[in-house]
Formats: structure tokens, sequence, C-alpha cells
């Protein structure tokens, strides 16, 4: 009786887990297919990156000047190493196996510009960086965006208008222009925050009063930055969704009953938010892709900056070891939100114990 | 004539809808005909550098004696460009993949829809970010590919759940009663009847790979040899435009970007209250 009680959400959410499963290995499949599609010869390239210091980025950023004291010997030599290292003299079911094996076993290679680190630990210490910026920014602006989405819809008229074109354009901004906006107006400007950092030069991260106040005080504009812009979409879900519930049948039901307006509204906020945990998950995967781009601007030292400096200097085991663990991550944050939905949601669990 | 007439005053009954386009159509005259009308080359380093706007540059030079506003008006028109091939691009992959899943339904159905699920959750930046580092050189054709290629996910859904809805009506019985094959039937007895939502859909798809191309160049994947908006705001970001004070240089692009995307935001929210009267509220 328990058992049978229990396994529909549980149904629900092995299903799931699954499909993440997939979506990894997918993700790590392109991690594999990429480079071996592109024209030119990754390898080839990568020892150029090592001795030159050369970037993709088009505009010669990075180091150079140890050039000269490579032969074309030690070229040679270096490109035989890396071949063996990834495998690439074995066949490609095998390349593909030893890849899918070394990323379970945590290994994701060394990056190139950091040497000798491995990839898992210089992206490891940006993490907590850039969850501690996309987790508390995600939610603000979700609990802001709904409550002002909300609002919009049940005031109607001008308020409304005004509202909506707001959202819009907010919404529709690249997240870095605006960060380049607030940098310009409040650091520049007005000299309230710092351009750029986590915290200022020289400081050791700790746990006193001094370093916390200088630590938000760095966090203060990326954060505004990434709220506001998330906010937009979410406002225009749940205006949507709100004036979806309130024209519904059963709230001129209930309004000719003569129920209050606060009631109303709660329940149309009820009905409209459950789409809004889903669009959540489902923005995610955006959310982040804005973040990197917005860390990169401010020079916080999270993920997506580790990303763009690997790009900088063609340092590909960086490049590809930051995508696959920001997949990891943004999967077990969609995983999440699952069981939460499982949670809140009476028909997941129905659907499933009816399929049953 | 009178059919066109009909046309617009529906379209002036909207007012997203007529915003939205006239938003478009203005920012299309700015660049298109601007192109014509003023004659600096985007490229051409002929000026003084950092210069605030003044009767020579309207809206300034960059760090490089570059003029500003012949660098919209180029960016303008080349973001446009690749925004509407990658949008065609991502719909079509979008369309096919969306009703052959929702036509056809069972293994195949599953299957596409695994894929789309799959594409839908990965973060899309990143994974471009993987594929346009090992492209050194990225012309337009280049860009348009990549982004269009990982932007469908979002249509087929869409689409799918459209052609399953419409599947079930009678006069897709009759085309199969009558043994239409299978293809003709979605592509000739079904699409033509969502064409309104398909596009909705390739609105929202241009909206997207237009900010798509601007987010790849801040990082430094955007076409190489290329002036776009997204372009002009990467060299903005090296050079720390905000730090030099020169607002004329990366203000201007930023709005641009926002406000096509907003363009076509509207011209789809527009399109969706016509389709959609539960939407339509007190006008």
């Amino acid at each position: 009786m328990d058992r049978k009680a229990k396994s529909p959400a549980l149904l629900f959410l092995i299903r799931k887990a699954a499909f993440y499963f997939i979506t990894f290995i997918v993700a790590l499949t392109f991690v594999w297919l990429i480079p071996r599609l592109m024209p030119g010869d990754p390898i080839r390239q990568l020892v150029l990156a090592i001795l030159l210091g050369a970037g993709v980025g088009g505009e010669g950023a990075g180091g150079g000047g140890v050039t000269s004291q490579f032969t074309v010997q030690q070229a040679k030599l270096l490109y035989e190493f890396y071949v063996k290292k990834f495998g690439l003299d074995q066949p490609l079911h095998i390349q593909y196996l030893l890849l899918l094996k070394r990323v379970f076993t945590g290994d994701l290679g060394i990056s190139i510009m950091f040497q000798p680190d491995r990839v898992v630990d210089i992206v490891s210490r940006a993490l907590p960086w850039s969850l501690g910026l996309l987790i508390p920014s995600t939610i603000t602006a979700w609990v802001l965006g709904n409550m002002l989405g909300a609002y919009a819809a049940y005031k109607d008229g001008k308020t409304d208008s005004i509202l909506y074109s707001l959202f819009l354009f907010i919404s529709q901004m690249p997240y870095y222009w605006f960060a380049l906006v607030l940098i310009y107006v409040f650091a520049i400007g007005l000299r309230w925050f710092p351009a750029a950092g986590a915290y200022s030069v020289g400081v050791v991260p700790n746990l006193s009063w001094s370093f916390i106040v200088d630590f938000l005080q760095h966090y203060t504009l990326p954060f505004l930055s990434l709220v506001l812009i998330s906010l937009g979409g979410q406002a225009l879900g749940m205006r949507t969704m709100t004036i979806y519930e309130l024209n519904s049948d059963y709230m001129n039901y209930s309004e000719s009953l003569g129920l209050s307006d606060r009631k109303l509204i709660g329940y149309a906020f009820r009905n409209a938010i459950l789409p809004q945990i889903t669009g959540l998950a489902i923005h995610l995967g955006t959310t982040v892709s804005g973040q990197i781009v917005t860390e990169t601007v401010f020079g916080y030292p999270g993920v997506g900056f580790i990303m763009y400096q690997a790009i900088l200097h063609a340092d590909y085991p960086l490049i590809e070891g930051s995508f696959t663990i920001l997949t990891l991550c943004v999967l077990m944050m969609n995983f999440i939100m699952d069981i939460l939905y499982a949670y809140i949601d009476p028909r997941i669990k129905a659907a499933y114990a009816e399929e049953r | 004539m009178t059919g066109l007439i009909g046309y617009l005053k529906v379209i002036a009954q909207y007012r997203k809808l007529l915003i939205g386009l006239t938003l478009l159509i203005g920012l299309l005259v700015f660049s298109i005909p601007g192109m014509f009308f003023y004659h600096i080359d985007p490229r051409s380093l002929e000026f003084k550098d950092l210069q605030p706007p003044s009767p020579t540059n309207p809206l300034g030079t960059d760090v490089f004696g570059r003029d500003v506003l012949a660098q919209l008006i180029h960016g303008t028109y080349n973001s446009f460009r690749i925004g509407v091939f990658a949008g065609l691009l991502a719909t079509l992959i979008g369309i096919l993949v969306g009703s052959v899943a929702g036509y056809t339904g069972g293994t195949i159905d599953e299957a596409l829809n695994l894929i789309t699920n799959t594409f839908l959750v990965l973060p899309t930046l990143a994974l471009l970010i993987v594929i346009a580092s090992y492209i050194r050189i990225r012309n337009e054709f280049v860009m348009i590919i990549i982004i269009g290629s990982t932007a469908w996910p979002w249509t087929a859904r869409a689409i799918r759940a459209q052609v399953y809805s419409l599947k079930a009506r009678e006069f897709v019985d009759l085309a199969r009663i009558s043994g239409l094959p299978k293809l003709e039937i979605i592509f000739l007895e079904i699409l033509p009847n969502m064409l309104s939502y398909i596009v909705m859909c390739f609105t929202l798809q241009m909206a997207g790979a237009i900010l798509s191309e601007a987010g790849l160049s801040a990082i430094g994947l955007g076409p190489t040899a290329l002036v776009t908006l997204g372009m002009m705001l990467r060299w903005a970001i090296i050079w720390e435009a905000p730090r030099i004070g020169a607002w004329w240089w990366f203000i201007p692009p930023g709005i641009l970007i926002t406000l096509i995307a907003v363009s076509f935001l509207l011209i789809n929210s527009g399109l969706d209250e016509i389709y959609n009267p539960r939407l339509r509220r007190g006008r």
C-alpha cells in the first residue's frame, strides 16, 4: 500500500534522472565529436598554441615570447605525446569510450595556460563564485519577476502597458551590455561600486568583516545586472499566464459567485505560478549563457571568465572541461527543480499513476 | 488593393503588432538606405580616435578612429542578416523535427523528442563556444550555421505540439483516407494550416539569433572580419569603453540590439493576440 502511494513520483524522478544522464552523455559526445568534425588538425593547433601562446579570438591576445626556444624536434615530440595522450592512435570507438572513461573518473585533462594544473581543479575553484552569483540572482529574479508580472496582469490598463513595455525592453537587453552601462554609471560615474573582480586586488579571501564588505561591494553590480535581465523574462511569462487564468471560465464563475478580489487573484496566482516553475528550469540554460558573458565583462572569477580566458589562449582542454562541468551543474539543478515540481504539482503524480 | 487595405486595418487594430512593425521598418530604413546616404566606411581609420559626437562624426569615433555611426549602420544590417538567416535555418530544422515527431508519433516521436529536450537543457552559449573555438576564420556563413543549428529545439517543441493537435482534425483524416503519402500530409495539409504559428516561431528565432550573435561576439567568437553590433560591443569591452567614458561608443549598439529583438517580440505577441483571442484585453 505504502509503495503504491509513493511510486508514481518516484517513477517520474527515475525517468528524469535517466534523461539527464543521457543528456550528459550527449554533451560529452559533442565534446568528442566537434574537434573531429572540424577542418584542420586540433592537435597541431594545440601544439602551436602551447608553443606560441596564440589565441583563437583572432586578436592575437596572450603571451608569446617563448617561440625561439622550441625546435621542430620538440614540436614533433609534443605532437606525438598529445596524439598518444588523447588516444588518437586508437580506433574511433575506443577513443570515444576512453573519453567517457576519463570524464567519469573525473579526469578532464590538463590546462594549457595554467600548466600543470588539472582542468577539474581550475574549474572547481571557479565554480563556487559562479554558483554564488547564479543561484541568488536567479531566485531573486524569479520571485520579483513573478510578483511584478502578476501585478501587471491584475492592474490592467495603463500600469500594465507601462510595465509590459519595461519588461519587454529589459528582457531583450544583452546581459553584458547592461553590465557595461552599470559599470559606466555606478562604478565609473558615481564611484559607488568597484568595476571588476570579486574582491580587491591583493586581498586574500577570508571570513573577516572587512572582506565580506569588500566582497559584497564587488558582488552588487554583477548581481544586479543578472537579476534585472532575468526578471524581465520571468515577469513577461507570469503576466501572460495570469491573464490566461484571469480570463478563464472558472474565474468568471468565481467572480459571479461574488468571491473577493483577493481570493480571485490568489487562485489565479497559484495556477499561473506552476508553469513558471518549469519555466525557471528551462531558462536555466539561457541564464547560464548570460552569466558566462557577464562574468567576462566584470572579470568575475567564475567558470564563465575561465572559459573566456581559455578561448583567448586556445586552451581547448579548459574550454571543454568548463563546458562539461557547467553542463553537469545545469543538469543537476534541473533535476532538483524536477524534484520540487513533483512535490508541488499533484498532477505529475496523477499522470504517472494513470500510466501504470 | 482592398486586400492590402484590409490587412492594414487589421494591423492598425493591434497596437503591439503596429509598434513592432513600425520599429522593425524604422531599423531597416536606418541601416539599408542609411548605407547609401552615409558614405563613411565603417572600417576606415581616417579619424582621430575617441572623439565625442561632433558634426563630422555624429556619434563620435572609437579607439581606432573609426566612425561609430557608420559602424552602427553597417552593423545593424549585418546583425539583421545573420539574425534572419540563422533564424530561418533554426525555424526550418525546428519545423522538420517537430512536424515529423508530432505526426508520426511512436518511437520516432520519442527519439526526436529526446533529442529536442536534450538540446533544450544544454547551456547553448557554452556549446556554441566549444564549436566556435575550433573555427579560426568565422565568416557570416559560419555564424549562421552554428547559431541556426543550435537554436532549433524551441521551435521543434512548439511545432510538435501544434502538429499533434492538428493531426486529429477531420481534414487530416480525409487526406489520410484518400491515401496521400505521409510527407505530403505534413507539408501540404498540416503545415499550411499553422503558417501563422510558424511565422511567430520565426520572429522569436530571429530575435534569439541576433542576441546569440551578440553574445558570441562579446567573448571573442564573433565573425572575424565583419562589422556587427555584437563585434562593436566586443571592441568596447576589450578597450574598456565605460572606463574611458566613451558612452557614444558602447551605448548605441546595445540599444540597437535591444530594439531589434524587441521589435520581433512585439510582432510575435501582436500576432499571438490576433490568433489567440484569450490574450486580448481592452484595446
